[in-house]
């Protein structure tokens, strides 16, 4: 008898040496930030958040559905990772927040991010000193309803708002591609492959930005 | 009907029935197992594994002689333990995965107190949330084992039982598959366990 099962204990044991392959998320856009660093040098900003960070906490105003929209931004970027490379939680107090995101109009500010839909408008302002290259949480996300009454204001908040957290996750640029939900005038609701192999790439890239607590 | 009812099946009616005409073999074992890594990525150059941990297991059996050299059974294991990922030494705690595995096996003596077991079952991974691989969840996979028990007679009923196996099953979940992984892969396991078994080592 085990004569006969030598053959399927050999069959076994080779066919278990076979390993998946891994995705060449090659598929990528731009997602760090070059700012000119005296007259011909150009310093390369990339960001995101520390395995110690995790849970990043966000807090988002009670109007317009904002606590429900962040709820589904973070379930977006979250479900484009595959080792917990980000998990967010709301929270109800601000104080204690990495991400706060607020309606209304973007400040001026130094280091800004936009998002241009028609219905409504966004942006993200990152906490970067420009001088020391530190970045001091928390993020503030603003959210601007441009047409209030208008029909596709829920969904254009919802996407604005997943849009502008990829922002603060440490995407500084916006997509060329209009397929993309990082694309400056966002019009798909979810993330993209593009958009997943961007953060992906993000997230395990050596940052060059450092973050103080 | 699925496999898994297929199989408990056997093991809650079918066994049994048949162990009443003829003498049954019956154990349990508790163990550990140790499990090759789940997965193998790279992203950026960065090489990523992922990995359960050495996981406590329980195992149940049954089983019918059909002549002196050889007979079939039924074995149930569960196992439960973490699994992380490893990035450059760095590990992110990803959850527990429980492991419910069935193997239909046939079996037989060596010499007298050492048996070998092989055969072919189901296994199914069952993560505590579905997050990460295994957001679109898990699914049952085939699973191929072989093993050696060694019998050391504790009282008139029954055998002190040590356990060895080695088996192999595939894993890919839908949500590897879904990101762009390609071809199969294959999780080799060995474990050891220890427990009772009813009497198999001769009377004196």
């Amino acid at each position: 008898m085990i004569r006969r099962l030598l053959p399927l204990v050999v069959l076994t044991l080779a066919t278990s040496c076979g390993d998946s392959s891994s995705p060449l998320r090659a598929d990528a856009y731009e997602w760090r930030l070059f700012v000119p660093a005296g007259a011909t040098a150009v310093d390369t900003l990339a960001f995101a958040w520390p395995n110690s960070s995790l849970p990043l906490k966000i807090w988002a105003e009670d109007t317009l559905d904002l606590p429900t929209h962040a709820a589904n931004a973070i379930t977006a970027w979250q479900d484009q990772f595959l080792y917990g490379e980000f998990r967010g939680q709301m929270v109800s107090d601000s104080s204690d927040a990495d991400i706060i995101i607020v309606t209304g109009q973007l400040p001026a500010s130094v280091w800004t991010l936009r998002s241009m839909a028609r219905e409504c408008e966004g942006g993200t302002d990152v906490p970067l000193d420009p001088v020391t290259m530190i970045l001091t949480p928390p993020f503030h996300v603003y959210i601007d309803p441009r047409l209030e009454d208008a029909p596709a204001l829920d969904s254009c908040l919802n996407l604005t708002t997943a849009h502008e957290l990829g922002h603060a996750l440490g995407i500084f640029q916006h997509s060329p591609d209009s397929g993309d939900l990082m694309y400056s005038d966002p019009v798909v609701t979810a993330p993209s492959e593009r958009d997943r192999n961007t953060i992906n790439r993000a997230y395990h890239t050596p940052t060059t930005i450092q973050l103080s607590r | 009907m699925h496999p898994f009812r297929v199989i408990a099946a056997a093991l809650f009616l079918g066994v049994p029935g048949i162990a009443q005409a003829q003498q049954p073999d019956l154990y349990f074992q508790l163990g550990a197992v140790w499990a090759a890594p789940l997965l193998h990525d790279n992203i950026a150059g960065q090489d990523i594994t992922t990995q359960q941990s050495i996981a406590p297991f329980v195992r149940l059996g049954a089983g019918l002689p059909l002549d002196p050299k050889f007979g079939i059974g039924l074995e149930a294991t569960v196992a439960w333990g973490g699994y992380s990922a490893d990035e450059g030494g760095t590990k992110t705690d990803l959850g527990n995965i429980t492991t419910l595995g069935f193997l239909a096996n046939l079996n037989g003596p060596i010499v007298q107190r050492l048996h070998w077991r092989a055969g072919i079952g189901m296994i199914g991974t069952l993560p505590s949330a579905d997050a990460g691989i295994f957001l679109q969840g898990a699914k049952w996979n085939v699973l191929f084992g072989a093993g050696l028990d060694y019998y050391l007679p504790l009282s008139t009923k029954f055998d002190l039982m040590i356990g060895a196996r080695a088996d192999t099953h595939t894993l890919t979940p839908n949500q590897v598959t879904a990101v762009g992984f390609g071809g199969t892969q294959w999780v080799p396991q060995v474990s050891l366990g220890v427990g009772l078994s009813l009497r198999k080592t001769p009377k004196s």
